[in-house]
């Protein structure tokens, strides 16, 4: 058993060293490079409803890679993008038609879900990202609770109160072991005396 | 001393620090996820389609509609009822939307039905394309003065009169479109004609009780010849009835009646 938890304790700690370095280094790459926080190059988007089910599941987390320029003038029908539907709403679906007019390409999108394409033409400016392929299922559910107020009390605050009970017990025990130790002395003292 | 406690105290809160790397990975695990995570839509919307129509108007198209035939048509009742009927035809540039609706109206005495006639029927036709034109008919059964009547874009059309007479004299049964000038004008020529007919059936009575001999030697012969040649002598004689109907109806009469005759001699 102590063999056990000694091995646990050094993988917990191992992999609280290795989220430390990984997250210090991406969170300063990311700063660096501005714009959207970035992991290896990709954009990590939470997925917030199922119009493109089965492809992705609500609540997963999707990796997408930001595109530009050239890149954005040369998808092609089946490409999962990511858009500005508006200044704050990005959306991702699939394309189904790709038109050339005369203010550029232009993109007809559906989601997979859906029974009908997008109302609006997509401009091939307006294009975010691309999606990989790669997804993480239910972590956007955290990711989205943790940003609500319940979730912020959920998890970060009573764990926060938890850890310094927690720890507000142990130094009370230490204290109390520190007494018990100094009574024991004195006790023993005249005795020696 | 000091070394053995410390060595005391790491082995004995030892928990605690677990607690506190495991809490320290949740928080980094929340931060992580909530710093690199943005939300995207990924809209989901369901498009319900309703089909329905909204009439803003009914447009019925140019079309005009025009009866063909000109001048009052008399026709002679024949029986329980006689059919009469006016051409209708789509003169406008359009077709007709929906099919129409076409009126009878009837005037017991010879006076306008259009101004002193009842309805008596009211029918429907097939809505016509343009320039097609069809026959609107209707069984008069009384005696008197009958107009059709229908309505376009343009308003009421009326046809022209048609008067059902009783068939007195023996008239023709079926419909005739001539005006009723024509029509008396026809009536004085059969009129005619009938009276010539007769004066020419009576001197060929006389002609042929001579004749009567030499003829029955020669149908004992030929009999065709004979009847070619009596064709041709009464073509001679009435050169007036040629080109009427009536008139070559009552030629075949008394070929028949000479044939009879001849017969009768060669017996």
């Amino acid at each position: 058993m102590k063999i056990f938890f000694k091995w646990l304790n050094r993988f917990v700690t191992a992999v609280l060293f290795v989220l430390l370095i990984g997250l210090g280094f991406l969170v300063f790459s990311s700063k660096l490079s501005g714009g959207e926080p970035n992991v290896f190059g990709y954009q990590l988007k939470t997925v917030l409803s199922g119009s493109m089910e089965p492809e992705f599941k609500t609540g997963s987390v999707i990796a997408v890679k930001p595109i530009d320029g050239e890149e954005r003038q040369q998808l092609k029908v089946g490409d999962v993008i990511t858009f500005m539907e508006s200044d704050d709403k990005l959306i991702t679906h699939r394309i189904i038609e790709v038109k050339e007019t005369g203010a550029g390409i232009v993109y007809t999108t559906k989601g997979d879900n859906n029974n009908a394409p997008d109302s609006n033409p997509v401009l091939a400016e307006n294009v975010v990202a691309v999606y990989s392929g790669f997804t993480i299922p239910y972590l956007g559910y955290i990711s989205e609770f943790s940003q609500s107020k319940n979730g912020i009390i959920a998890l970060l605050i009573v764990p926060g109160f938890l850890l310094i009970g927690y720890s507000g017990i142990t130094i009370w025990r230490a204290f109390h072991e520190l007494e018990k130790e100094k009574k024991k002395a004195e006790v023993e003292m005249p005795k020696t005396s | 001393m000091r070394q053995t406690r410390l060595r005391k105290y790491r082995s004995q809160y030892r928990w605690f620090r677990f607690v506190s790397k495991i809490a320290l990975i949740w928080y980094l695990f929340v931060f992580s996820a909530t710093y690199f995570t943005s939300g995207t839509s990924a809209d989901f919307f369901y498009d319900a389609r309703a089909t329905s129509e909204v009439s803003s108007g009914i447009w019925l198209g140019d079309y005009r509609l025009k009866f063909t035939e000109n001048g009052t048509e008399n026709v002679y009742l024949c029986g329980e009822s006689v059919e009469i009927g006016r051409a209708l035809k789509n003169v406008g540039p359009d077709d007709m939307a929906e099919d129409g609706t076409y009126y009878v109206y009837y005037s017991a005495d010879n006076g306008s039905p259009q101004n002193h006639g009842v309805e008596v029927y009211e029918g429907t036709f097939n809505a016509l394309k343009s320039k097609e034109e069809i026959r609107l008919q209707f069984h008069a059964k009384n005696i008197g003065t009958y107009a059709f009547h229908v309505q376009d874009t343009d308003g009421d059309k009326w046809s022209a009169k048609i008067h059902v007479k009783e068939n007195k004299s023996g008239n023709k049964c079926h419909n005739t479109n001539m005006t009723t000038e024509e029509i008396s004008v026809e009536n004085e020529k059969s009129d005619i004609n009938e009276s010539e007919e007769k004066a020419t059936a009576n001197a060929k009575k006389d002609d042929s009780d001579d004749e009567n001999a030499k003829k029955v030697e020669q149908i004992e012969q030929t009999p065709s010849e004979t009847e070619n040649e009596t064709r041709e002598e009464l073509r001679e004689q009435e050169p007036t009835n040629e080109g009427s109907s009536q008139g070559k109806e009552s030629n075949l009469n008394e070929e028949a009646e000479m044939n009879e005759q001849n017969d009768d001699n060669v017996e």
